[in-house]
């Protein structure tokens, strides 16, 4: 079992980067149709940049999947994209450290315990689209070109 | 300013029996039709109506909609970003596609083959607009106040037809 996460006095898991999420690891990011954005010339329907949107929570990040985990549990990089419309891409752990976030480890207890958060995105499209020009699609969202 | 049919005269009927005696016709009253304005936008124009329907189903999503704990679009959140589409958009100017974040916001995208353009609505008063341009690779990123004229002029002279 990896180290525990960090957390704060209510229990919720406080950014940090965790160490046993090595820089060559990656995090799968699950996409849907929500995500997707038509290109007004072409009509070609792409990711938009909200794909990569931290959640509201107080201390929540970017949800993702910690893909050599799953590996090492014997999961496929999709096991945890259960909707068929929804797709998924992959991001490696070392770009996203480089581009100044912090991955690190959050446990669903009962639920996913492979899941991860990407923390720092903070607002705006500037960053997230940062994320978007590494990002490696595994599955295509229904709907997306 | 053109009238279409402002100054043009029903004709007058052609006085094929007022003439004769004993007739009642009378003589027709010449009538200007009336003035027809040009086209005007009472009708909401189409980035309005296609808002308003992507905002409907938006409002149906519930929370964790997407599997990866996503927050409900917040009401707050969409409206404000038709107030600023109603202070930055021309009646043709492009619907934009409206993207739920995870937060809670709304994200306007128009992407283009020369531009894109997005604007990110956390909560009223509060949003971010951003610019690429893809020839020359420059962004722009601002805070979106109470001053629209900017983001007018990028959307009007990019994706207005």
């Amino acid at each position: 079992m990896p180290a525990n996460p960090p957390r704060d006095d209510r229990g919720f898991v406080i950014p940090h980067n965790h160490d046993e999420i090595l820089n060559h690891h990656h995090v799968i990011r699950h996409t849907t149709p929500q995500d997707l954005c038509r290109n007004v010339d072409t009509g070609e329907r792409r990711l938009s940049s909200g794909a990569f949107c931290e959640s509201g929570d107080e201390v929540g990040g970017m949800s993702v999947d910690i893909e050599e985990w799953m590996a090492a549990d014997g999961l496929a990089p999709l096991h945890y994209v259960t909707d068929p419309s929804h797709g998924a891409v992959r991001l490696n752990v070392a770009e996203l450290r480089a581009l100044g976030f912090q991955v690190g480890w959050d446990p669903l207890v009962g639920t996913n315990l492979h899941h991860g958060e990407v923390w720092g995105i903070g607002n705006g499209s500037g960053r997230r689209r940062k994320i978007a020009n590494i990002a490696e699609t595994l599955r295509k969202a229904q709907g997306e070109d | 300013m053109s009238y279409a049919l402002a100054r043009t005269n029903w004709s007058p009927r052609a006085r094929s029996a007022a003439g004769a005696i004993g007739s009642t016709v009378t003589e027709p009253i010449p009538v200007n039709q009336p003035a027809v304005s040009r086209s005007s936008t009472g009708s909401a124009p189409d980035w309005s109506r296609s808002f308003e329907n992507r905002a409907q189903e938006l409002l149906q999503l519930r929370p964790n909609w997407d599997n990866r704990g996503s927050a409900t679009p917040r009401i707050d959140a969409l409206s404000f970003a038709y107030s600023v589409l109603s202070e930055a958009m021309a009646p043709t100017t492009a619907s934009p596609s409206v993207i739920p974040l995870s937060n809670g916001g709304v994200q306007l995208v128009w992407a283009g083959n020369q531009v894109d353009v997005e604007v990110e609505v956390m909560h009223p008063n509060q949003a971010l607009v951003y610019s690429l341009d893809h020839q020359s690779g420059v962004e722009t990123e601002w805070q979106l106040t109470t001053e629209f004229s900017p983001l007018s002029a990028l959307l009007r002279s990019k994706f207005t037809a």
